[in-house]
């Protein structure tokens, strides 16, 4: 056994008391290295500290006389009804989650302030009511076979497919964002204020995998690069 | 005690206020704090005194209900009582000692008091039933709600996080001049 190893093993057994006959080979080592015995030493000078350092947290400290009298009053009190101790409870809940609510609502406040609108992708659904009355209706909406997800689709293969298809050499998925239409007193819709602005997600293959068995060939997401390219002018979105 | 009989309860009391007592004041280290959790821990005893079981000792329930209202306060008040560590740390030095071993102990009991107040709660409990309150592991265990390896594991993650607290001069071994010195009382 090494050293380190053994002195390891020496500190544990002396720490919880538990060298015996079966410990006489470390006790041998321990006998001979030097090094064993100034940890194992300094281990027990540092636990000696230890207790010194936690008995002075409690030195000549006992309850108040006032204690019992306190606890006798509270003792005999009636308890508090189920519904006072859930009310309690749910107070003590909310209480701990002020973090998480106050967090939500600055959210709530930067998405309000920065007149921020929260749509869905087009061409994910097209029966949606509520996509029908948003304010972004303007946007035309893609063909099922260009949304977002059809060309995520083609670009990543199928892994359920039989034919593992490999994933295209080279994948663009785009994205289109434009900015609400501004519009006047007479419910006419103006021109945008700003022109849209368009994002490239190339999706292209760092190493192409092979398949390894024949039939099926996963795809795994690390032989990929993402790159956020800006679109060219002139080219097609 | 169980009967709702006072006097019961007031022995109940007298015999086992100190351990829970020493107990929440080790962690919170605020006797006004302590001493809430105190009454808490023992009004809550009072409350389920029929769900006791009579044929065992009550201590290992009680300190265990103490270690959570400890940490259910502590994590609400993140504020230690300071001064009054450092005050009770001057009183324990050695004064027999020479200076330099004086200054030397009193270092590492600083670093020592930090460490502990920085260890994670359960290490913390670990090091405070073992190495304070002198259970044993299996007691320890019981307390802690763990079993006896968890218990060992949590005290051997406690000194070396304790360990690796000490300054480097000083985690030297025993025997060279650099060595922490133990200052027995």
């Amino acid at each position: 056994m090494r050293c380190r190893r053994i002195c390891r093993e020496l500190l544990w057994l002396s720490r919880f008391g538990e060298l015996g006959p079966s410990s006489q080979p470390h006790l041998d080592h321990l006998a001979g290295c030097r090094s064993c015995r100034d940890e194992v030493g300094f281990d027990r000078a540092m636990v000696e500290q230890l207790r010194i350092a936690l008995a002075a947290r409690i030195e000549n400290a006992s309850p108040s006389s006032a204690a019992w009298e306190r606890i006798l009053v509270r003792a005999q009190a009636p308890e508090p009804a189920p519904a006072v101790r859930f009310w309690q409870w749910s107070t003590a809940v909310v209480g701990r989650l002020r973090f998480a609510t106050a967090m939500a609502g600055t959210g709530l406040a930067l998405l309000l302030a920065l007149n921020t609108q929260v749509v869905g992708l087009p061409g994910t659904t097209d029966s949606s009511v509520d996509w029908e009355r948003s304010t972004l209706q303007q946007v035309p909406r893609l063909p099922r076979e260009q949304s977002a997800l059809a060309q995520l689709t083609r670009a990543w293969g199928s892994n359920t497919d039989a034919g593992a298809q490999r994933p295209d050499p080279e994948s663009i998925l785009t994205v289109v964002s434009r900015p609400p239409v501004a519009t006047t007193a007479t419910g006419q819709a103006d021109d945008p204020v700003e022109a849209p602005t368009e994002l490239r997600l190339v999706i292209r293959p760092l190493q192409t995998p092979e398949p390894t068995r024949g039939a099926s060939a996963s795809i795994e997401p690390d032989g990929f690069a993402w790159q956020l390219a800006p679109s060219q002018p002139g080219e097609p979105s | 005690m169980q009967g709702g009989d006072l006097d019961a309860f007031e022995e109940f009391f007298n015999t086992y206020k100190r351990p829970v007592y020493a107990t929440a004041l080790a962690i919170t280290r605020d006797p006004f704090l302590a001493e809430e959790v105190l009454q808490d821990c023992f009004v809550k005893a009072y409350r389920v005194r029929e769900r006791l079981d009579p044929e065992r000792s009550p201590l290992p329930w009680l300190q265990r209900v103490t270690i959570n209202l400890c940490y259910s306060r502590v994590s609400r008040r993140k504020a230690l009582a300071e001064p009054i560590t450092s005050l009770i740390t001057n009183l324990v030095v050695d004064l027999s000692a020479r200076p330099d071993q004086v200054v030397e102990s009193r270092e590492v009991l600083d670093v020592l008091q930090r460490g502990i107040d920085a260890l994670p709660p359960k290490q913390q409990t670990a090091i405070i039933l073992y190495y304070l309150h002198g259970y044993s592991l299996a007691e320890a265990a019981e307390i802690a709600n763990c079993n006896v390896g968890t218990m060992k594991s949590r005290l051997h993650y406690a000194l070396k996080a304790l360990r690796a607290r000490l300054p480097v001069e000083r985690r030297a071994p025993v025997g060279t001049p650099a060595a922490v010195r133990v200052t027995t009382r």
